[in-house]
């Protein structure tokens, strides 16, 4: 019972969506009513992985364990945040502010972060990989479309050049089609394995 | 068996003749064993200064003037009472089990003092009445199963806990390692009976008036107080081995039959009244001599099925280690074994952590012969390409093309944005995060403003959090009045819920958001290509396809043509090349900015760290040629 409950609500949700989006008008209001339902859950879902995330930092704070300062870095914007919400309202333009430039600057450091990391991959990858046609096509290809997204070739205006930019820029197109085509089938087949309940993504 | 065990007189249950106290109701059961008609005898009026030692000494010498002693003249004189010798007739000795009068007044003033030798003296009372013949035997078991769980707790205090490194069995005063982890185990009760020993030495049943008498004269002293002093305290029944004392047995029996170290011992031991079946082996044994060193035989192997269990714990029954902690040598023998394989635990453990801590490090870079002068040109080089980047950065111009070609997603997007007309409706919905912003906003700003100026109505609806706060800044960049921004909650189900919300009452999408068919244009800021997806799969299909527009990031352009491609958009503008040109379009004036400059500052670097790992590897290979081929 334990294991068939979960494949049963899942196919038996999974089928009835199909069928008010197939059928249409007269499982309008049931599907709305469905769609509340998982609304309310995901929402519930989200309120309990916080409890969770400050219940474990706050662990974390009482046993003193390794980086604690950490937890107590969270736990303090995050009932800062709260209350500053709870006081002044979330349309508080004040309240805004002070949250935007708090986010916004982390933000921007991770990406920086990324972009560092992505850098330094690609200095090592040659030397890690060597000569190969993997490497020597990732490298052509990256300094290709670094160069046109400089926007510098595009600026000289030279028909040609500027013809064998666009046919260039057309490439990632064909790459992302495919990609998009293998998500739709992977989407399709992993949503027809839970509605059969071959697939549990909940976990056992 | 009944009619040997004692009533309390405040509850009135049996109690074992041995008990100091109610096993019901815990109350003091010293009344019980005071002996009968001593307390009529007159307590000696000696001064308050009198210790039990002088009064020993005075025992002891019998040639020391009447008048040093502190008892009174009526009083027998301590000094002619030997024990075997000269028994005194005349004292108040009501039967064999009785002690004589010098002692019993010993005892009494010692429970006057109550002191540790008060207690003692009165638990030896409390035996001197309970004793008998088949309660010796009972006593008996019971001291051997005492001691048995004694070693047992020792031997498993001295598995579990780490020791010295050095396994001597005794230390610099003479203390076996076994009897200091047994003190170790209960200070409280050595505390307790370090007076007690001091003192119980000085008894003239102990006859030693201190250790070194004993020991000076082992053979001559009735040793039958003298095993009860050495037995008297728990911790202290191991050290009897290092007393050469005789056979309590022998004395007692000498003496008044009294048999006093077991009985004693058991006295202090309430939890010892029930003998345990491991301590049956060795009733014998113990009931023959408690305190002698070949009587200190634990049962049969001393291996109890809890010990055993521990040493299965933790391995070393598997090795078949020594753990018998008999005697005193098999006990050193047993504690370097058992040291030996903790140590080699510990450094099994400590072999371990070093590989957890080595985990993911790698291992340690070659050094390897790098040719000499080559390192000048890889540092002129990258000094060159960062010269060339900060002079880009700084210096150069912002590189404007005179003649972008219009991309088709962004004139189509344009001539959309064109057909709205004064009141019309328009929801713009922001998914980015905040380090996308600069970017978004610079894209998304000449739009809003071109439709906020035509006089179009807007409304901002959000998923993400991010959203609330982010919107502020898009509002006052575009000069739009500041309104509040709806959250949208659900995710992906949201979505979809407000699309089927055809009649507005959907109890799970704001308030203020209408249907979705309402509106003229549904304008996407974003920056992920899932919640890209999340819209045109979940809403895109119950919308018209011209009501769908979106501003992403550029890294959102190939993502976004395959579905302009298809008819699911009415058109997009990625990226800030893309979002100029649909700003002059729309004759709006791009905002000119760093973020340009840094985008293409940062792709830039991008290049050049690319060359440069081209370039080294290309290096690194043409110096293993030469090294490989000298003459080429």
């Amino acid at each position: 019972m334990k294991k068939t409950l979960p494949v049963l609500t899942a196919a038996a949700a999974a089928l009835f969506i199909l069928a008010a989006l197939i059928v249409g008008e007269p499982l309008a209001g049931w599907l709305e009513i469905v769609l509340n339902w998982a609304v309310i859950v995901a929402s519930a879902a989200l309120l309990v992985a916080i409890a969770t995330l400050i219940l474990t930092h706050t662990r974390n704070i009482i046993h003193g364990k390794r980086g604690f300062i950490y937890s107590l870095i969270l736990i303090s914007a995050f009932l800062a945040s709260l209350i500053g919400g709870l006081v002044y309202g979330t349309a508080d333009s004040a309240y805004l502010r002070w949250v935007a430039a708090v986010q916004l600057p982390l933000e921007t450091s991770l990406l920086g972060l990324a972009a560092l990391v992505m850098t330094a991959a690609a200095l090592q990858v040659f030397r890690n990989r060597g000569w190969s046609l993997l490497t020597m096509s990732f490298g052509a290809s990256a300094l290709v479309f670094l160069v046109i997204s400089l926007g510098l070739l595009q600026a000289l205006n030279i028909p040609l050049l500027t013809a064998i930019l666009n046919y260039l820029q057309r490439l990632p197109m064909i790459g992302i089609r495919g990609l998009l085509i293998g998500v739709g089938i992977g989407a399709l087949m992993m949503g027809l394995r839970v509605a059969l309940g071959l697939e549990r993504p909940w976990g056992e | 068996m009944n009619a040997e065990m004692i009533t309390c007189p405040h509850c009135g249950k049996e109690n074992l003749p041995q008990a100091t106290r109610c096993v019901h109701c815990g109350e003091d059961l010293d009344e019980v064993f005071k002996i009968e008609g001593v307390e009529n005898i007159p307590l000696p009026s000696e001064g308050p200064d009198v210790s039990v030692s002088e009064l020993l000494q005075a025992f002891r010498q019998p040639d020391k003037p009447a008048e040093d002693k502190p008892l009174t003249a009526g009083a027998p004189v301590p000094g002619s009472l030997p024990i075997e010798e000269n028994p005194q007739p005349d004292k108040p000795v009501e039967d064999e089990n009785q002690a004589p009068e010098w002692l019993t007044r010993i005892r009494k003033r010692a429970q006057q003092e109550e002191d540790a030798a008060g207690e003692l003296t009165r638990k030896m009372n409390s035996l001197d009445n309970a004793r008998s013949t088949s309660s010796q035997e009972r006593v008996d078991d019971e001291f051997a199963s005492w001691i048995a769980r004694i070693r047992e707790n020792t031997r498993r205090e001295s598995l579990l806990t780490p020791k010295p490194p050095t396994g001597a069995p005794e230390n610099e005063d003479g203390v076996p390692e076994w009897l200091r982890r047994v003190r170790e185990l209960q200070p409280d009760a050595l505390e307790e009976e370090q007076p007690v020993l001091g003192t119980g030495a000085e008894t003239p049943a102990g006859g030693t008036d201190s250790n070194p008498a004993l020991n000076s004269e082992p053979e001559a002293e009735p040793s039958g107080n003298l095993a009860t002093d050495a037995g008297s305290g728990e911790p202290t029944i191991p050290e009897a081995p290092e007393q050469p004392a005789s056979d309590p047995i022998q004395s007692a029996s000498a003496g008044q039959g009294e048999e006093l170290p077991a009985e004693s011992v058991s006295a202090d031991m309430p939890e010892s009244r029930g003998s345990e079946p491991e301590a049956e082996g060795e009733q014998n044994s113990a009931a023959d001599g408690a305190g002698t060193p070949a009587e200190d035989e634990p049962p049969e192997s001393g291996q109890s099925p809890e010990v055993a269990a521990v040493l299965q714990g933790i391995g070393l029954a598997a090795e078949d280690a020594p753990v018998e902690l008999d005697e005193r040598a098999g006990a050193g023998e047993e504690i370097s074994a058992d040291l030996l394989l903790l140590r080699r635990q510990k450094e099994s453990a400590q072999t371990l952590l070093n590989l957890i801590d080595e985990e993911g490090k790698g291992p340690p870079p070659a050094k390897t012969q790098r040719p000499g002068g080559r390192g000048w040109s890889r540092f002129i080089l990258g000094s060159f390409l960062l010269l060339v980047l900060a002079a880009v950065l700084f210096f150069a111009p912002e590189t404007k093309p005179r003649d972008w070609e219009n991309p088709a997603p962004a004139v189509a997007l344009k001539d959309r944005l064109r057909a709205l007309e004064k009141g019309d409706l328009v929801l713009v919905v922001q998914e980015y995060q905040a380090a996308t912003s600069a970017e978004m906003e610079q894209i998304a700003v000449p739009v809003l403003r071109d439709m906020q100026t035509r006089g179009v109505e807007l409304q901002f609806l959000t998923t993400h959090p991010n959203g609330l706060w982010l919107s502020g800044s898009l509002m006052d960049a575009a000069g739009i009045p500041a309104r509040e921004a709806m959250f949208l909650a659900g995710g992906k189900p949201g979505v979809l819920a407000a699309a089927l919300n055809t009649d507005g009452n959907s109890r799970v999408v704001p308030a203020g958001l209408k249907s979705l068919d309402s509106y003229a244009l549904i304008l996407l800021l974003e920056d992920s290509q899932a919640d890209i997806q999340t819209w045109i799969e979940q809403a895109g299909p119950w919308l018209s396809p011209t009501r769908l527009g979106i501003l992403a990031s550029s890294q959102n352009a190939a993502l976004l043509l395959p579905y302009y491609d298809a008819g699911q958009l009415a058109g997009f503008a990625a990226g800030l090349n893309e979002g100029r040109v649909l700003a002059q379009a729309l004759d709006q004036t791009p905002p000119a900015g760093a973020p340009s400059r840094a985008f293409q500052a940062g792709l830039l670097v991008m290049i050049a760290v690319l060359l440069l790992g081209i370039i080294s590897k290309a290096e690194a290979d043409s110096s293993a040629q030469h090294r490989k081929e000298p003459g080429v």
